[in-house]
């Protein structure tokens, strides 16, 4: 039996071993009973980006029939899909190349409009064509998000998608 | 995602990663919302909040960085800032669903906030020295076991910068052991189960 004097003589001394291995059964039993959800980071992520840029976020509004069945988390793993927001509506799709890259090539519906890829750890940018297209040829595996601004509309919010799994 | 070697503390890599993140390189902002996360999840949930509110609280954490970045002078001073912000939006989370409840009186939350929103049965304990640690565990005082929750996901060298940050009082632990963790050693080298275990 251990008396109420020792735990407090105790306070003062240098974490041990004994702390340490307390410590680490702690931790073992928190991560296993409340892991953190999974995405959560990339959540904050984008939350943290619509933050920044003051945004508008716009919707997925439809997503090639094979692909609808994999919308599992907040994130869709792409193929073709359209988003739309009150200044523009763009449609996007994806195409594993040969070797293994990947091409995002995509169209907006408004006027000229500048296209930003922000991929986990670089960003792309391009302009659109004549025809409202775009195209970024070599982009990685991993979740992205497009940021979309208006040219003929300098003023005017940006507009960013939810992240899509590429 | 974690840190080479694992040595460096984790206020350090925050503050590199902040320091980064203003001198122009955007992506620095990604490897410290990776790094940082977990420890911020554990310190909403530590507070008391449901799994839902927590992924707010941690979510609005990041957002409030985002718009108060510039006001942040002192790198070094990032990881106490997110947990700071993270305990106080916690705070802010439970007084609002506590009136929700039609609780009157929420002048002293600190005192009276529950350790976890975990129930009993969703504690995951897979081994002896597991269920003896946590009997004891849930014996400490309210406050310990919300300080030692957190600082269990902690690494060494950030303790007292995170028991700083839940509002403990200086020397709650980190050089020393203080009296949180004391208690719980002493309560362990006094169990067979856990001496021998």
């Amino acid at each position: 039996m251990t008396g109420e004097r020792d735990w407090e003589a105790g306070a003062e001394g240098p974490i041990d071993e004994q702390d340490l291995r307390a410590l680490a059964t702690l931790r073992t039993i928190v991560q296993a009973s409340d892991p953190v959800p999974s995405g959560l980071a990339e959540r904050a992520k984008f939350a943290m980006s619509v933050a920044a840029l003051e945004a508008e976020i716009a919707e997925i509004t439809t997503m090639t029939a094979d692909l609808a069945g994999v919308r599992s988390t907040q994130y869709d793993r792409a193929g073709t899909v359209t988003f739309s927001s009150d200044a523009l509506t763009a449609m996007i799709t994806i195409e594993a190349m040969e070797g293994g890259s990947v091409r995002l090539s995509g169209w907006v519906t408004s006027g000229p409009t500048h296209v930003e890829l922000r991929e986990r750890s670089r960003t792309q940018e391009t302009t659109t064509d004549d025809a409202g297209r775009f195209t970024f040829s070599s982009v990685e595996r991993g979740l992205a998000h497009l940021v979309m601004r208006r040219l003929d509309d300098p003023q005017g919010r940006p507009v960013i998608t939810p992240a899509i799994e590429i | 995602m974690q840190a080479e070697g694992g040595t460096r503390s984790l206020a350090e890599q925050a503050a590199k990663a902040f320091t980064d993140f203003r001198d122009g390189r955007p992506d620095a902002m990604s490897e410290l919302v990776d790094s940082t996360t977990t420890l911020l999840w554990h310190t909403a949930r530590a507070q008391g909040l449901t799994s839902a509110q927590a992924e707010d609280v941690v979510q609005n954490t990041w957002m409030l960085l985002v718009q108060h970045a510039a006001g942040i002078t002192d790198p070094q001073a990032v990881l106490k800032w997110l947990l700071t912000t993270t305990r106080r939006e916690s705070w802010a989370v439970m007084k609002r669903s506590r009136r929700e409840d039609a609780h009157e009186d929420v002048t002293e939350l600190v005192g009276e906030m529950p350790s976890t929103a975990d129930e009993p049965g969703e504690v995951v304990v897979r081994s002896h020295e597991q269920g003896v640690l946590w009997r004891h565990f849930k014996d400490l005082p309210e406050r310990c076991q919300q300080l030692l929750r957190v600082i269990a996901i902690a690494e060494r060298p950030d303790y007292a910068q995170v028991a700083d940050a839940l509002g403990m009082p200086v020397g709650s632990i980190g050089p020393t052991r203080g009296r949180c963790l004391a208690k719980l050693r002493t309560a362990l080298l006094g169990d067979p189960g856990w001496v021998t275990s």
